[in-house]
């Protein structure tokens, strides 16, 4: 196995205090390496978008530790958490999350626009991947960032819609939108967070497979959260969780991924 | 910062109906101040402007009491020790005769004589140009205050007409005995003295023989015609060489500023009248007279609490606004977007719509101001001479300065707020919620500042024993404290508005009810900001109301006094001859009496006759009325006591023609007795005084009498006024009113001379609509899905609306409520800071028409204000909602 860009270690996530104390994400370690596609799967309220939040930095646990490009994620100060999930980390929620005033074609650019003239801050980052900044030790050449936008356009069909707003897209497009905006700066890794919740079979896997290229092709790593087995399907590696606890003894890796493999699994942990 | 600007102007540009009505808020508050101060100048300005044209610019002129030549150095060195007083300037005139003297290049012998009723020559001291810009030399140089050399400045017409010109010599000449004659006051009667007869009285004896000399002058300039020099006949030396022109004849009087700040026009009065007479302080203190003052204050404060209240409604707008992108903040922080841009975003709108709301101030100020002259509603009331001559830079670029800065301190606390946010908050939720504990944060910081101003304000900046600003300084923190306990409270009970809300809503039924009530739970930031902003504005209406209707209740009780049963009526010199004929043939002049005698001392004195004191208060104390007929006594009118602090029993010093100062002892104060329209600061003498001490008959005068006239009516004055014009002649019966018409003006003066305050008001009532629309289209904003919902489930678009508007209304009512609480302590303390300022005996009154105005204003303003977003509502598409995210 490469050398993990993503690690945590004995993770666990409490909301409220004292008697009504619940626990959310119970001592979850994982590994995943450079490169890899990775999910991780479980139903509703397992505990999946909260474990997303926590290893992209978004969200403190309340316990453990999480190593992300090599660094201790809570050990930083929390503006170079933010930087460095500006460095390497791109973003799909399942509700696109758009900005409602900035048209298609600004939206895809927005994660270029933050990043624009400014060096990166976390050096120090182990990561493979691109980055609109430059970011990590990168062997490739800077990236043309006009052409990957155009790449992007065309691969998501989004040519003639460029000038329109988020309003004016359909759930897929705008979901498609999301997807080109998180590949835009070639981030090291992608995080997903049930990326196609709410557009249709067809445009899910057309999104999926997109991710699947990114890996592939652009050498970039992607932690995917879903319930649905058919997203599975695409990735290398994939776990289970279940009230929060991460199931590894039964996790299904290479060859292993296939639906029913992920069937046989998701019925004995009566996920 | 490509990616701060593009965001910053797209959020500007997407809805540009919320930026124009934010910026337009900000405008609309400073230009309700910028054009305050700007009338306020101006209205002084148009004041001095009409004063000032001929007058030194002076703010006092005080006359000694004791009038000896010998004394003047001590009396000017007696007024300079006063800290209070600035520029004391000793001035003294006299009539004499100029002639030409032939010039060492002139023709021999050649003489040209001033021929006329003599000039006027005047001595001043050099701080009448430095202090007082008494005069202007239009050509040669000024005089040399501290040479020997007799000098002279002649005004051009006075050059002109003796033939000389700068550098020329002159004589002024005494003028013979026989035309140096004056008339004065003895013993009540008018007698002709010859000066130099020292002690020798006249009655109309054969003059005196010429026994003057000439004194020989060297002109060094003539006088522009402004100020002193607009007088033709005006010629000017140094006070050194008056001194000895004038000798025994020597009258000194001075100009003087005093220092407004720290004291008041009546301090300086009470702080001189042992030694002085303060002349015609009418004329000089345009606009500083006590109750002026207190207008003026009342405008600028007024004025400024508007600027407040529309700072704080678009502080809450701009604050309410983050609700809308709470989510787009989490975004941009999720994605790399650190604190100090996110702040760059928010300081780059801030700044955009403070300078967008600065630059339409300047266009809506203009207007305003514009509206105001139109109107004439100027800061000395309504109807005063108003001109624009210039723009106060100074103050207005403060005020939009402090303007534009607190706008950005609207931006700066959503970003507190929005920095602070959790990014998963802000993404899953969408909202910020109104923290449950009043004492964390920014709001504690800002709860506790507000707070501590009352006691820091009170010990950092309290002034020293001044007399005007101690009122306004007292009733200023008393006010902000209890704003701030108010406030205080309804932010640590948050949940009180949102419940008063609900309790309120609960008495109708309905589905919209109940969509209404549930929602007021959850949007308590939104509650707190509409209803604290319609609280403030209209607790504001109440108080400029309730002050109305004080000042109103005291001039019902002046009214009560001094007017009602009273008939006025003004006569010709020739109906004056006639006056004893129209007591005889018309029943209801029977009691005619004159009061149209009147000489000006620190104050208005009128000669009202004994019998007047037959009725009313003082009727059948004989004593009394003896004493007031024989005695140097007075009575005094409430105003003119409160204003120069006597009472009963007190000794006042008025300055008389016969015996220079005499004591006159205060035998009532009442304002039953002597008033005449308008004034009502007066004192009335006997008409045996007023011969006496001033040599003045009152009876057979033209001007105004008063008749005891119970029972007539409005009705009646046609006839009477043809009954009258019968005895005395048409046309010179010159004005017939009743005391109650006059009362009834009273009034409506007071409603015109608040035109200001309620156009203040409504600039400020429309500031907090716009901050109730901002917060209702807020509103639908943040609830569109959930009114796309309801819509799909087959809510109406009428019943949306009517939500909205249920939920708007019952906001103004709790705000009005409100307003209502918070302005009760404020209009009693308006009410006794204006009392001590401006002497007005004023009470507070809890008028239904201040009631009702705040109730149905705060209703009106939230319904109306929320039309605009409940018609939004009305017209959202469907699908356009449940896709937009």
């Amino acid at each position: 196995m490469d050398e993990p860009i993503l690690r945590t270690q004995g993770l666990y996530k409490f909301y409220g205090s004292g008697e009504g104390r619940v626990p959310v994400v119970r001592d979850v370690s994982l590994e995943v390496a450079a490169g890899r596609f990775v999910t991780v799967m479980g139903p509703s309220g397992s505990g999946k978008s909260t474990l997303l939040h926590m290893v992209s930095g978004l969200e403190p646990p309340s316990s453990g530790t999480v190593h992300l490009g090599g660094l201790d994620l809570y050990g930083l100060s929390e503006r170079r958490r933010t930087l460095l999930r500006r460095d390497l980390v791109g973003f799909v929620f399942q509700f696109y999350n758009l900005i409602p005033n900035l048209t298609v074609d600004e939206n895809i650019r927005l994660p270029l626009m933050i990043g624009a003239g400014a060096a990166p801050v976390l050096a120090g980052a182990g990561v493979a991947g691109g980055g609109a900044t430059g970011g990590g030790d990168s062997p490739r050449a800077p990236l043309d960032h006009e052409a990957e936008v155009a790449r992007l356009v065309e691969v998501f069909q989004l040519g003639d819609k460029l000038k329109s707003y988020p309003h004016q897209l359909s759930g897929g497009e705008m979901q498609r939108v999301s997807v080109a905006r998180a590949l835009v700066s070639r981030p090291a890794i992608i995080m997903a967070d049930e990326p196609t919740g709410n557009i249709s079979s067809q445009a899910g896997e057309e999104v999926m497979q997109l991710f699947r290229r990114s890996c592939d092709e652009m050498g970039q790593t992607l932690l995917l959260v879903t319930h649905n087995s058919r997203d599975a399907l695409f990735s290398d590696e994939v776990h289970f969780i279940k009230d929060g606890h991460l199931h590894a003894e039964s996790s299904l890796s290479g060859a292993g991924v296939t639906a029913d493999g992920v069937a046989d699994t998701l019925a004995r942990l009566r996920i | 910062m490509k990616l701060i600007l593009l965001l910053a102007w797209r959020h500007l540009v997407f809805r540009p109906g919320k930026t124009l009505l934010s910026a337009l808020g900000i405008g609309l508050g400073i230009a309700t101040v910028v054009a305050v101060l700007t009338v306020d100048h101006n209205t002084l300005l148009s004041q001095h402007a009409r004063r000032s044209f001929t007058d030194p610019e002076s703010d006092l002129l005080i006359q000694p009491l004791e009038r000896n030549p010998a004394a003047y150095p001590r009396q000017a060195a007696a007024l300079r020790s006063h800290d209070f007083l600035k520029g004391v300037t000793a001035f003294a005139t006299g009539k004499w005769t100029v002639r030409s003297q032939v010039t060492e290049d002139g023709p021999a012998g050649k003489e040209t004589t001033f021929r006329g009723s003599g000039v006027d020559v005047m001595a001043v001291e050099s701080s009448a140009v430095d202090h007082h810009a008494a005069y202007v030399v239009d050509e040669g140089a000024d005089l040399d205050f501290g040479s020997d050399e007799p000098q002279l400045l002649l005004s051009r017409w006075v050059a002109e007409q003796i033939g000389v010109t700068v550098g020329d010599l002159v004589e002024l000449v005494r003028p013979p005995a026989r035309q140096r004659v004056v008339t004065r006051c003895v013993d009540g009667k008018m007698v002709k003295i010859v000066p130099g007869a020292a002690g020798r009285r006249q009655g109309g004896g054969p003059p005196t023989t010429d026994d003057d000399r000439a004194l020989l002058f060297r002109v060094v300039g003539l006088l522009a015609p402004t100020n002193l020099g607009f007088a033709r006949h005006r010629v000017l030396t140094t006070m050194s060489q008056g001194v000895k022109l004038f000798g025994d004849d020597l009258s000194v009087h001075f100009w003087a500023d005093f220092d407004m700040a720290a004291i008041d026009f009546l301090g300086v009065e009470a702080a001189l009248r042992n030694s002085f007479t303060i002349k015609e302080p009418k004329r000089a203190l345009a606009g500083q007279a006590p109750e002026e003052a207190a207008f003026r204050s009342g405008v600028r404060l007024c004025g400024f609490l508007a600027l407040f209240l529309g700072l704080y409604v678009i502080f809450n707008t701009m604050s309410m606004s983050l609700v809308e992108r709470v989510r787009q903040i989490g975004l941009l922080r999720a994605l790399g977007v650190t604190r100090g841009r996110l702040a760059g975003i928010f300081l780059v709108e801030g700044g955009v719509l403070a300078l967008l709301g600065a630059g339409l101030s300047v266009l809506l100020a203009e207007r305003i101001v514009a509206v105001m002259v139109a109107a004439r509603i100027t800061t000395l009331g309504f109807g005063k001479p108003l001109e624009i001559h210039e723009v106060p830079y100074g103050p207005v670029v403060g005020v939009m300065v402090a303007g534009v800065v607190f706008s950005l301190l609207g931006v700066v606390y959503p970003f507190l707020r929005a920095s602070k946010l959790s990014v998963i908050d802000a993404l899953r939720r969408g909202v910020i919620e109104m923290s449950r504990q009043p004492f964390k944060g920014t709001r504690r910081s800002v709860l506790l500042g507000l707070l501590a101003l009352v006691p820091v304000a009170w010990f950092v900046g309290a002034p020293g024993g001044h007399v005007v600003a101690q009122p306004l300084w007292e009733a200023f923190l008393q006010a902000t404290g209890i704003v701030a306990g108010v406030m205080a409270l309804l932010l640590v009970f948050q949940g009180m508005l949102p419940s008063a809300v609900k309790a309120l809503l609960s008495v109708f039924r309905g589905p919209t009810i109940t969509l209404a009530k549930s929602t007021v739970s959850g949007a308590r930031h939104r509650v707190f900001a509409t209803i604290s902003g319609l609280m403030l504005v209209f607790a504001a209406v109440f108080l400029v109301v309730s002050v109305l209707e004080s000042l109103k209740s005291e001039t019902r009780g002046f009214s009560a006094a001094a007017l009602d049963d009273r008939l006025f009526v003004k006569l010709n010199p020739e109906a004056a001859a006639l006056s004893a004929t129209l007591r005889g043939s018309v029943p209801e002049t029977r009691s005619l009496l004159p009061i149209n005698t009147e000489v000006f001392t620190a104050f208005l004195v009128r000669s009202v006759d004994a019998r007047m004191l037959g009725v009313g208060s003082l009727a059948g104390d004989k004593d009394l009325t003896r004493a007031y007929r024989e005695r140097p006594t007075l009575i005094l009118s409430t105003r003119c006591a409160d204003d120069f602090g006597y009472v009963t029993d007190d000794r006042v010093t008025l300055v008389t023609d016969a015996d220079g100062p005499v004591e006159f002892r205060v035998l009532a104060v009442t304002d039953e007795y002597g008033f005449a329209p308008d004034d009502r600061i007066f004192a009335a003498v006997s008409p045996e005084n007023m011969r006496r001490y001033w040599c003045r008959e009152s009876n057979n005068q033209p001007g105004w009498y008063v008749a005891w006239a119970p029972g007539l009516a409005d009705d009646d004055l046609e006839e009477l006024a043809a009954r009258i014009e019968g005895v005395v002649g048409a046309g010179r019966l010159l004005d017939l009113r009743l005391g109650r018409e006059i009362g009834s003006e009273y009034l409506a003066q007071h409603d015109r001379d608040f035109a200001i305050f309620y156009a203040i008001l409504v600039l400020t009532v429309m500031l907090a609509a716009i901050g109730v629309l901002n917060a209702m289209f807020i509103a639908v904003m943040e609830r569109r899905r959930e009114i796309g919902l309801l819509r799909a489930v087959g809510l109406t678009g009428g019943q949306v609306a009517r939500m909205l508007l249920v939920e708007s209304g019952a906001f103004g009512v709790v705000g009005g409520v409100l307003g209502l609480v918070l302005g009760i302590p404020l209009a009693i303390i308006a009410a006794r800071a204006l009392t001590a300022l401006s002497h007005l005996d004023l009470v507070f009154v809890l008028s239904p028409r201040a009631l009702g105005s705040v109730l149905a204003g705060a209703i009106l303003v939230a319904v109306v204000a929320v039309l605009l977003p409940a018609l939004r509502a009305n017209h959202m598409k469907l699908s356009r909602i449940m896709r937009y995210e």
